[in-house]
């Protein structure tokens, strides 16, 4: 029982009847759970209809929720579960398109539209092309190193919690998010060395 | 083992204890062996500095709350989709796992032998597994997919470890295979909670 998780204690509220609780997790988990849902199918309109169907099947099952873990651990089993149907779905659908294959086109991939305003014009650019370069080095990942990453490195989510979300036990997430991570960071140099800029980490062993 | 396997292998420990420090994942021990390398080792500090760039990299990803509007919006659409909608409590008590099958548990025994030995037998890039042409596929209504039960000492004696043996933190090349192959394994199984399904409903 996860009696410190108050996402945890929300849900159970609902659960007992307490509506507007489901609607203070949506308010919390929306966001996270439609970036983590847009970086498994690379679709935002996709990710925002999957995202949205999360929380209905959270609606759903509310009278088997048991808060044996934290609210959230849960939350991104369903809405993995619901990408990895999604995606087979499109691949039926396309047989000669894979719907996850890395796209290292811009074009092909949904433009960020969330990116808030405030920072300096260079600033936002760099970041925008940061995170265009890293999301699509991250596209390319096998599923499950993408997902432990994200979770790992974004949501902080331990090992154990991400075990739960993808079947797997602690030890073999731990060793997915270092492959994924070690596979990154390997990719973003090489790219810094190919535009004829310091790498950040020359020399490494 | 060669002078390049070596140094293979400690970049992979590096690594895998950098990665860990990042997730709060390592032990006073790995701790210690970690600072060792840091103070000593110029290149593990740039490769720290690399390990940074790529999580900031990501967390700038997804930084930037949802607004106001959208959330409402969603929540308003949520509302609507729910207001009659009862309880779901169907179906997650009717699973039953295919593993009960002694024909299913055989050719995943089977299966397992070959992804094993491609993967020790043969290691190295080029014999590496096939990566599934697909992505194993969870029942659509079943939010709680059943389990591989591998649990660390089945992986360590995969790995050749041995029994008793537990996993450390670095993982080497030659171990990466062993890990595509379980993965296969997962999928595997996952796809014949689909086939057993997709059977009992022509049934």
């Amino acid at each position: 029982m996860q009696a410190r998780d108050p996402d945890a204690q929300l849900m159970l509220a609902f659960r007992d009847g307490d509506e507007e609780a489901l609607s203070a997790l949506y308010r919390r988990w929306a966001g996270p759970v439609l970036r983590f849902l847009e970086r498994m199918v690379r679709e935002r309109a996709t990710a925002e209809e999957l995202m949205q169907e999360t929380f209905v099947r959270v609606h759903g099952a509310r009278d088997r929720y048991a808060a044996d873990a934290r609210f959230s651990t849960w939350l991104f089993r369903i809405a993995r579960n619901l990408a990895l149907n999604e995606l087979d779905r499109s691949r039926n659908k396309s047989p000669h398109v894979s719907t996850d294959a890395p796209a290292r086109d811009d074009d092909e991939r949904p433009a960020l539209t969330l990116v808030s305003g405030g920072a300096a014009v260079d600033e936002l650019a760099h970041a925008r092309r940061e995170g265009s370069r890293v999301e699509a080095e991250l596209a390319t990942l096998p599923e499950r190193q993408r997902t432990a990453l994200w979770l790992a490195a974004v949501e902080g989510h331990s090992y154990a919690e991400i075990a739960e979300v993808l079947d797997a036990s602690p030890q073999s997430v731990k060793a997915l998010v270092h492959r994924a991570r070690s596979t990154l960071a390997d990719r973003m140099r090489e790219q810094e060395t190919d535009q004829g800029r310091a790498p950040t980490g020359e020399g490494t062993a | 083992m060669s002078g390049s396997d070596t140094r293979n292998q400690e970049r992979e420990r590096l690594d895998a204890l950098l990665s860990a420090e990042r997730d709060g994942g390592l032990d006073a021990s790995e701790q210690a062996e970690l600072d060792a390398r840091l103070a000593g080792d110029p290149a593990a500090v740039a490769r720290r500095a690399e390990f940074a760039a790529v999580d900031e990299a990501l967390q700038g990803l997804a930084e930037v709350p949802l607004e106001d509007a959208a959330l409402e919006s969603g929540l308003a659409a949520l509302r609507a989709r729910t207001a009659d909608a009862e309880p779901d409590v169907v179906r997650l008590d009717e699973w039953r796992s295919p593993w009960r099958h002694p024909a299913v548990s055989l050719a995943i025994a089977a299966a397992a032998a070959f992804f094993l030995y491609l993967a020790i037998g043969s290691p190295g890039p080029s014999n590496e597994p096939a990566a599934p042409s697909h992505i194993a596929i969870a029942p659509e209504d079943d939010l709680l997919a059943p389990e591989l039960d591998l649990d660390d000492e089945e992986i360590a004696i995969a790995l050749g470890y041995g029994e008793g043996a537990s996993l450390v933190p670095g993982v080497d090349d030659a171990d990466l295979p062993v890990i595509d192959a379980l993965e296969v394994l997962d999928y595997m199984k996952e796809m014949s909670v689909v086939s057993d399904r997709e059977a009992e409903g022509r049934g």
